[in-house]
Parts: C-alpha cells; structure tokens; sequence
C-alpha cells in the first residue's frame, strides 16, 4: 500500500501520517520512521526535536533513520512486515540537488537524473506493508522568475504527479483535514 | 466553454489532452501563452478557431492585455464575448487552462500584485461563464461545475 500526502506548512501532515500507519499495525509491525530534513538551524533543531519527542512518546518503539540523500541504500534492510513513514519529499529533492551546489540549475541533464533517482527510490519502498510519503505544497506561488524556483518546482510538481498517478491513497491535508484525492479513507 | 485550473506543473496540459483525446488525428487549435511569442489578436481571430479550441496559460495573455491597453477589462470583456458568440453558433468549444497564481505571497512588485489581482477577477469570470470547470491536482480532476 503506497500513501501520498501532501499539504501546506503546519497543516498537520506528519501528525497525521504517524496516526495513520499505527493504524496500520499487525502483528510483526515494525514502524519505520525515515527522515530526511538536516538541522541548518536552532529552529530547525527543535522542530526535529518535537516530532522525535511524538515518537518516543507514542506506546510503539519507532525505528528512526536519518536519511538525507541516497533514500534507496535503505530498502535491502526494509521488509514487507515494514510500515514506513518518509517526511518528506521536499527536502529529500532539495538535499539530492544541491549535492551538486547550485550547478543543477543550469544542467538538464543532472535534474533529470535526480528526478529518475528518486523516483526509483521511491519505489523500491513500495514492497513494504504500507509506504506513507509526505509531501509539501509548493505549486502556488506565481512568482515563477528565478530559475532555481522555477526547476525545483517543475520538479517537484511532476514527482508529485508521478506519485499519485501510482499511489493508492492520496491525500490532501487542509488544516488538518484529510481529503482523499485518490482512493478512499477508512 | 471549459475552464481548467490549477498550480503550476500540475499535469492540466496533459490532463486536458487526454480528457479531449486530442492525438495527432484530432483536429483542434491551441494557442499557448508561454510561447516565446504571443499575440492576443489571435484570440479574436475567432474564425480559425477548430471544432476544441485550446487557451493555454490564459494568465499570460492577461498579463499582456493588462499592459497594453488602460481600459483592460473592456478589452478582455469583448474577447470572452467573442469566443461566446462563436460557442453559441455551435462551432465549438473553448478550453481555457489558467495556472492559479493568486495563492502565494503578496507580491512585493507592484505589477505583479496587478497581475494576480487581475487573474483572480478573469478567473471568476470565466468560470461564472463557463458549462464546466474543473480543478486540476497531480493529475487528477476535480469538477467543481
């Protein structure tokens, strides 16, 4: 089962995605937690800190890995008793660009490599129980004028399409309020 | 007439290929905003419209008709009552995708809060206007009328 959410900052995305795959529990769970965000600032810092504190404190142990880039090296350790949480994609794409610094706005070629990466990554999760990947919305900004903005976000809008277009439940989080684009919620 | 919206990178293209299953044996016109060129008179020209006639990127013919004549909203007034015009003499009909820029930040630059606000106010009256409309996500519909 592959779950796609996606929704503004602080819409209750990752919340919500945590409280869905415990939902998810039969015996031989085991609840993978993937994340991909680097601390750059204090800020940041805490709101690691906040989600990891939800985890430790919910009545099931969470295997936490910390993934920032190279999301596939993970998937020969993963099992199809696995339910996996990724938060999230966003920074997953922003980490695999800028491996290569700013380069990857002038380079095609490069930008259609990593969006390929990804995308098999991604799929390599797919054998698992269920596979909930978190998203950010992004696409409404007019201000289109910087390139950077620009390429990240053509990117960042057909990974999006390729996922729902594959995924069996997607997700539109709205201030908390799930809506079920694609599939149906329980 | 059919309006399409959504955010940028969306899929409504494709979407709206595959709703009208415009392949290379289908004949319709497409007039695309993001070309290195446009011209709005093309939009007038109502009599090399085809049977699906196609306004990609109507955001940015807006732009252009915002900057070219101070009395725009005549302008774009008449235009949308053309294409009714030739609608209702059962030539066809018109698609208009708009890519929704009037949800981000405010625009620090004044002709871009200009733009936005402009689309907003075209948007609504298009879709008041329209038979159908829909939102495009990811690929994936959502028919609000």
């Amino acid at each position: 089962m592959f779950t796609f959410i996606t929704g503004g900052v602080r819409s209750g995305k990752s919340s919500w995605a945590e409280r869905y795959v415990l939902k998810q529990r039969k015996k031989g769970s085991r609840f993978v937690y993937i994340a991909t965000s680097q601390p750059t600032d204090e800020e940041m810092k805490h709101r690691i800190f906040l989600h990891q504190k939800r985890r430790e404190q919910s009545d099931v142990d969470w295997l936490t890995i910390e993934q920032p880039t190279d999301i596939g090296k993970l998937s020969k350790t993963l099992t199809s008793n696995d339910l996996v949480l990724l938060d999230c994609l966003t920074t997953l794409l922003t980490n695999e660009l800028f491996k290569k610094n700013e380069d990857w706005v002038e380079d095609p070629l490069y930008r259609r490599f990593v969006f390929e990466k990804i995308w098999n990554e991604l799929m390599l999760f797919t054998k698992c129980a269920q596979f909930v990947l978190v998203s950010n919305e992004v696409c409404w900004e007019g201000a289109l004028r910087s390139k950077l903005v620009y390429h990240y976000i053509r990117l960042l809008g057909h990974l999006h399409q390729r996922i729902v277009e594959r995924a069996d439940l997607a997700i539109r989080m709205e201030f908390g309020v799930p809506i079920a684009m694609k599939g149906e919620l329980e | 007439m059919h309006v399409v919206v959504g955010g940028a990178f969306n899929g409504k293209r494709k979407w709206v290929k595959k709703f009208y299953a415009l392949d290379d044996t289908a004949s319709y016109q497409w007039f695309c905003g993001y070309d290195e060129q446009i011209h709005i008179a093309d939009l007038f020209h109502t009599k090399q419209f085809e049977k699906i006639t196609i306004i990609e990127g109507i955001e940015q013919y807006i732009f252009q008709i915002m900057n070219q004549f101070a009395e725009w909203r005549n302008y774009w007034d008449m235009m949308v009552e053309a294409w009714r015009g030739w609608e209702k003499e059962g030539k066809g009909t018109i698609v208009v995708i708009g890519n929704d820029i009037t949800k981000g930040i405010v625009p620090v630059d004044q002709q871009e809060r200009l733009w936005r606000d402009a689309c907003g106010f075209c948007f609504q009256d298009l879709v008041k206007k329209a038979d159908r409309f829909d939102i495009i996500w990811y690929g994936l519909n959502e028919r609000l009328k």
